[in-house]
């Protein structure tokens, strides 16, 4: 238990939030925060499991191979990028606690309490978690029927997003049995996460104005609640199915990519603040293009549509057609992902 | 043509659930486009979104999504990239922000979170919601029946009821199933004779043990108020372990030693 406790803090929040360092050092002082940090940090190590698993997969690797590499990958990375970026995190700007940020944050904690009292009978699981188990105790990856455990050969149709890897990898950093890690911690995780975009989110519309954006999260925290109206809502699949892909695309990188086009949208920067301001898009939005295939197949065909269609609307109003640019250069990897999947179906 | 529109109709329809918090989005949207003055908040919070649905909306969008990529089932998710929370978060800020009052401004957020506590549907109430019955949040029984089967070294087989069998890989890789999930999905339609004669109301004793065999099954649960017409027992199949609510039945004629 103190072992998990300890490899879960190291692995779950230290590395991520050590990797979200360097590139947050692109974004304009203000909108720097420790929320942002940690966002870009998780998300930027799914996009990097996505790039290590790939190679992977079609070299026939063992899953404890990869998580070898990749645990040193990434922990190298993440020592890298907080070394570069101390100096910046003096810069930092902490949330200001006010009435509204109490209430949210008390909002948060009951719903990440009730994630741990709560079973789902939602049947993707059989999917998500049996992949996932498959994985970590078969140290094959996507050769086995997660429903039956019968090997299939490689279920190409599925392979290209390795959720349920990344959650057997998750598993076996913090030695942890697959479905407590999804449905407690990785759950837990993901709700935070989501939050702490949504906070951010109202961190750019209400600039200088911090009880604006807090009452703006409890009224996150209100819609997400009373979201589940159908089966299809993203408040549904928040609530229900946290720690799935589909839901992490849905709560995290979708909103996330809105908050990048959000902050585009304000005109406040002169010539360097500028480039800066557009590299970090261009970086981030390339890594929550990535992290959502990494998460869902479905993230292929919706990511890069939506910050398309925000790039174009952006590029016309500010009259600035490199947003567009940057939206195309950082959609390679994701759209070479897409033909390596119409190729291979 | 009308295909594709009626495609997207329906699926907005079935998304939009009573469609409460669907229309406080529009009448948020509408108030935005009247009332912000930000034009960078206006690009992002007005034109995107209603780019986002006319993008939802030309045929052209069904036409890729339903009919050449065949994911008609998954075509809702494209609903996911019109930012309903933040526009109707926002815009209930915006307007509240312009009272004067500070007790009008508290009883209207009052009435505004009602309102959407009236026109949502609270997720912790979802039947798909169950107390959580230990750490693993899958069923005690499944767990109980899997550790009591599992041999170190070795996997073995089991047909599970129906209302198990989704949950066994989700605990253990060294437990096999000869049917799984897809059993269960009515559109996918994967059933085989061993899941019929398991899903059956009375299940023939003598057929099922057959079955069993022929699938590899070293055990088979079964649920107490499942009928099963003789006795499995007869056919080799001993109880071996039991639980509140199921029996496990192993194979004599079987051997789970490690090879």
């Amino acid at each position: 238990m103190i072992l998990t406790i300890i490899l879960g803090i190291l692995w779950l929040i230290l590395v991520p939030f050590g990797l979200g360092i360097l590139p947050c050092r692109l974004l304009p002082k203000k909108y720097r925060s420790p929320g942002m940090i940690f966002a870009l940090g998780c998300l930027l190590m799914m996009a990097l499991f996505e790039c290590e698993y790939l190679p992977a997969l079609f070299v026939e690797m063992r899953f404890q191979t990869l998580c070898l590499i990749f645990r040193i990958t990434v922990g190298l990375l993440s020592l890298i990028s907080a070394i570069i970026g101390a100096p910046e995190v003096k810069s930092i700007s902490f949330p200001k606690w006010n009435v509204f940020f109490i209430v949210f944050v008390l909002l948060v904690v009951i719903q990440c309490v009730a994630r741990w009292f709560q079973g789902v009978t939602d049947g993707d699981d059989a999917f998500f978690l049996g992949t996932a188990v498959n994985t970590y105790y078969g140290n094959y990856m996507y050769v086995l029927d997660p429903y039956k455990g019968i090997h299939t050969g490689l279920d190409i149709r599925h392979a290209l997003s390795p959720g349920g890897v990344y959650l057997a990898f998750l598993s076996n950093s913090i030695k942890l049995h697959p479905a407590i890690t999804a449905h407690i911690v990785f759950a837990d995780l993901m709700l935070i996460l989501h939050y702490v975009v949504f906070c951010n989110v109202g961190k750019v519309l209400f600039v200088d104005e911090d009880k604006k954006a807090s009452l703006f999260a409890c009224m996150v925290c209100v819609f997400d609640v009373f979201g589940n109206y159908s089966l299809y809502t993203p408040g549904t699949f928040l609530i229900t199915r946290t720690w799935q892909g589909k839901s992490v695309i849905a709560n995290i990188c979708i909103p996330f990519a809105f908050y990048l086009l959000l902050l585009l949208s304000k005109k406040e920067e002169t010539g360097k603040m500028w480039k800066e301001k557009r590299l970090f898009y261009g970086i981030a939005a390339g890594i929550t293009m990535l992290s959502s295939v990494a998460m869902a197949t479905t993230g292929l065909m919706l990511l890069p549509p939506m910050l398309f269609l925000g790039a174009i609307i952006l590029s016309i109003y500010r009259k600035k057609w490199s947003i567009l640019l940057t939206t195309l250069i950082a959609s390679i990897p994701t759209l070479a992902i897409g033909v390596i999947f119409l190729l291979l179906l | 043509m009308g295909d594709l529109l009626k495609q997207s109709t329906q699926t907005v329809l079935a998304y939009a659930g009573n469609g409460l918090l669907t229309l406080y989005f529009l009448v948020a949207l509408v108030y935005l486009l009247a009332r912000e003055k930000d034009k960078g908040n206006r690009s992002v919070l007005t034109v995107y979104p209603i780019a986002a649905i006319m993008l939802f909306f030309i045929p052209f969008t069904p036409y890729i999504i339903c009919e050449k990529a065949g994911e008609t089932e998954t075509f809702y998710r494209f609903l996911w990239l019109i930012p309903m929370t933040t526009v109707s978060a926002y815009a209930t800020i915006l307007f509240l922000s312009k009272i004067k009052y500070k007790v009008l401004k508290f009883i209207l957020c009052t009435v505004a979170m009602v309102c959407v506590a009236i026109g949502g549907n609270p997720g912790y109430q979802s039947p798909v919601m169950v107390p959580a019955e230990n750490v693993y949040q899958i069923p005690q029984d499944v767990i109980d029946l899997c550790d009591y089967m599992i041999v170190p070294g070795r996997e073995v087989e089991c047909a599970f009821p129906f209302e198990l069998t989704q949950y066994v890989r989700q605990y253990t890789a060294y437990v096999v199933l000869p049917y799984g999930y897809e059993t269960l999905v009515e559109r996918w339609r994967f059933t085989d004779d061993l899941s019929e004669e398991m899903f059956k109301d009375v299940s023939d004793a003598g057929n099922l043990a057959s079955l069993l065999r022929e699938n590899g099954c070293h055990y088979v649960v079964l649920n107490k108020d499942h009928v099963v017409d003789g006795d499995l027992e007869d056919y080799d199949y001993h109880l071996v372990y039991s639980t509140k609510q199921y029996l496990l039945y192993f194979d004599q004629k079987t051997d789970i030693s490690v090879p």
